[in-house]
This record gives structure tokens, sequence and C-alpha cells, in this order.
């Protein structure tokens, strides 16, 4: 840790009647802290990955240490924390993926239900796709995707809905990411057909611990 | 002599002025602890606090007294502080309803002093001020200047889409 980050000379509690000065102050202490990357990390860790992508905008500094720090990295779950404590049952779901279906801790077992379309196509260099799961990362997912597709009345049956569920395990060294979802659901809507219809608020993932 | 408990410590600030405080307050800054060992001889000799302002020492010291009597931080302190979130608690937040500069400030003294806790409360009251900001908000909240130019920005703007729009 540098000691040159904190510059301050020997006027500093006289500076209420100072504004200058004040105002000069104030300007290394904030330079200070937005020099020193470490503190401004460990600031930022306190802040969710939809705020730390956010963020990039701010300023290059602010983006280049976002894109850069290993920690704040794993903290937007794009590259794996082993360290992150995952206590049983209860695996951190990526927030902007998921929400929490089931508390099922007691089944030693996390569900999550995708809160956004696998199918629709994103803007470019929208990073979603290099998401984990999860935080510890896991390396095997099960999931399910609910199909629907509607039968017209006939002459001896009324008109109705019928379902199936597809389920697949996924498994990734490294954890499973959202890309691996996504392309799982892509296979699976071709293989069911143009009859059938994703139901894409139903779909879910279960975390084995 | 004095029994430890009651020992002081002679702390010098980068203004030069002298503060005279418990040594169990001062020795909650790792940095002063390990002068005190260095030296030996703890109250005869002022120990200089080089980079920390008489009064950013002070209001440093003010936490420190307050919890003089914490538990040491234990090996597994970081796996428990992450836990934890943004939850500061409430002594620690009044005392760090200050201006911007003395939050500031009081964040580079607890890195530079080595106290590790005051670091981290210092840090998570900043995180909150940013939390649910837009970037023009935090560049304004911080004084921050924009130095992409318009077509950078509305690239990011274009990849952010998701992550802003919330």
């Amino acid at each position: 840790m540098s000691s040159s980050q904190h510059a301050t000379d020997g006027n500093d509690s006289s500076t209420s009647d100072q504004p200058i000065h004040e105002r000069l102050h104030t300007l290394r202490s904030f330079e200070g802290i937005f020099a020193a990357e470490e503190l401004l990390e460990m600031i930022l860790s306190n802040l969710d990955p939809a705020q730390l992508v956010s963020m990039r905008r701010v300023s290059k500094r602010f983006r280049d240490i976002l894109e850069g720090s290993i920690l704040l990295k794993k903290k937007a779950f794009f590259i794996p924390d082993e360290t992150a404590p995952g206590k049983v049952g209860h695996h951190k779901l990526n927030p902007v993926l998921f929400h929490e279906v089931a508390d099922a801790t007691e089944l030693e077992i996390t569900v999550g239900r995708l809160t956004l379309d696998p199918c629709l196509p994103r803007a470019g260099g929208d990073l979603r796709g290099l998401m984990l799961l999860t935080q510890k990362p896991t390396e095997e997912v099960t999931v399910f995707w609910e199909f629907y597709r509607h039968h017209e009345a006939t002459q001896t049956r009324k008109a109705r809905t019928e379902y199936a569920t597809d389920k697949l395990l996924l498994s990734a060294a490294g954890g499973v990411r959202l890309a691996h979802v996504e392309g799982a659901t892509e296979t699976l809507v071709e293989r069911r057909g143009q009859e059938w219809t994703l139901d894409v608020h139903r779909i879910d993932v279960y975390i084995e611990d | 002599m004095a029994s430890e408990g009651e020992q002081t410590v002679k702390l010098v600030s980068s203004d030069n002025v002298e503060i005279v405080t418990e040594r169990k307050v001062a020795e909650r800054s790792m940095l002063i602890k390990n002068m005190i060992e260095d030296l030996g001889a703890p109250g005869e000799e002022p120990i200089p606090i080089m980079n920390v302002s008489e009064a950013v020492l002070r209001k440093v010291l003010e936490w420190c007294t307050h919890h003089k009597n914490d538990p040491a931080p234990s090996q597994d302190d970081d796996a428990d502080s992450r836990k934890k979130t943004t939850d500061i608690e409430d002594w620690d937040q009044k005392f760090m309803q200050v201006d911007q500069e003395m939050l500031f400030e009081i964040i580079l003294a607890a890195n530079y002093m080595d106290i590790k806790a005051l670091l981290d409360v210092g840090c998570k009251t900043v995180a909150n001020m940013i939390k649910g900001k837009s970037p023009e908000e935090i560049r304004k909240t911080f004084n921050i200047q924009n130095d992409f130019t318009p077509e950078e920005e509305d690239q990011i703007r274009r990849e952010n889409e998701w992550a802003e729009d919330r």
C-alpha cells in the first residue's frame, strides 16, 4: 500500500475559515480514495452485480477497475469465487438471473427461477451469458423447462392445453453459466418443434449441495 | 509505572499536535501496536502518525475508544464480514454521519493506521451512498468527471441497458 495516497499538509485543523483551502483539501481526499485501487475495490465490493455492471459508465477509472479487478468480477458472478460462503442447502443464486422460489434448506437444495427470457437475443456486449448461476460456482445443475400446446375443440373433446416438462442435467467445469442454460433451451425448443411453446416464466434450476 | 491497562501513549499528528491516549485504545491500530512493540517503552517516546491530521486522528481515536473492548478479529473474520452485506451497527452509523471530506479522511486514516474494522465500516458507508444511484447521480455525488466521449458512453450504455434499467 503506498503512502502517497494520502496527501495532507499542516493546516488541516484550521480549514473552517479557509474555504479555498478546504475545497482543495476535499479534492485531495477524493483523489486519495480513488487513486487507491484497493480502497475503491473494497467500497465497490459491497454492491450487487447489476450495479457493478452499471457503474462501468461512471468514468474510465471506474470502468477499468470494474473490468480489471478479480475481486469485483467474483462479486459480479463473472469468475468463480471458491471462498464465497455456501452453507449447506444454500448456494447464493445470481440475483441478476434468478429469484429464489423455494426455501429448501432442509432438502439441501437451492431452487431458483430464471427471471429473464433465455430465448430473447441480447445486445452485443451484454455479458449476462457469461455470468455464473451461483457463487460459489456449481458444476452441476438440474434445469426444468415447461412447455405447453393448445388443442382446439373437436367433436369429441373440449379445447384444452397440454403441458410437458423437460429436464436436463447441465454440467460444466468451473461452474454452470447462463450461456449453458441458453444453449440447452435452444436445443429443447428446437426438438419440441413449433407446436409447443416454452413457458419462459417457468424455467427452474435445482442445485443440490 | 502504571499497569498495562492504564498505560498511555503519545501520538503526534501530521500537523504536529501531540495527543495522549490509552494504550489499549491506540492499539486498535495495528500500525501503532506494531510500533509500540518495536519501540519497547510505550508512553515515553511520541509515536508519529505521519499521514493523519489532528482532526482526523481525534475522530479515529473516538472510534477506537468506543470499540476498545471489541474482541480481536478472528481468522475467519473475512468470511463473516461477507455475509453481513452492508449492515452497520447504530453507533458506527452515527459516528459516520460526517461530511464527505471527513468520511474519506477516516477511510484513508483507517487504511494507513491498519484498523480493519473501521476501514470496513467506512467502505460500507460509502457503498450505501452509491447503492441504487445511476451513473449520473454517482458522478454528481462524488464530483467525478465523465471522461468518456459521447460515442464511448453510448456504447457502454447499450451494453449496460439491462443493468441500468431495473
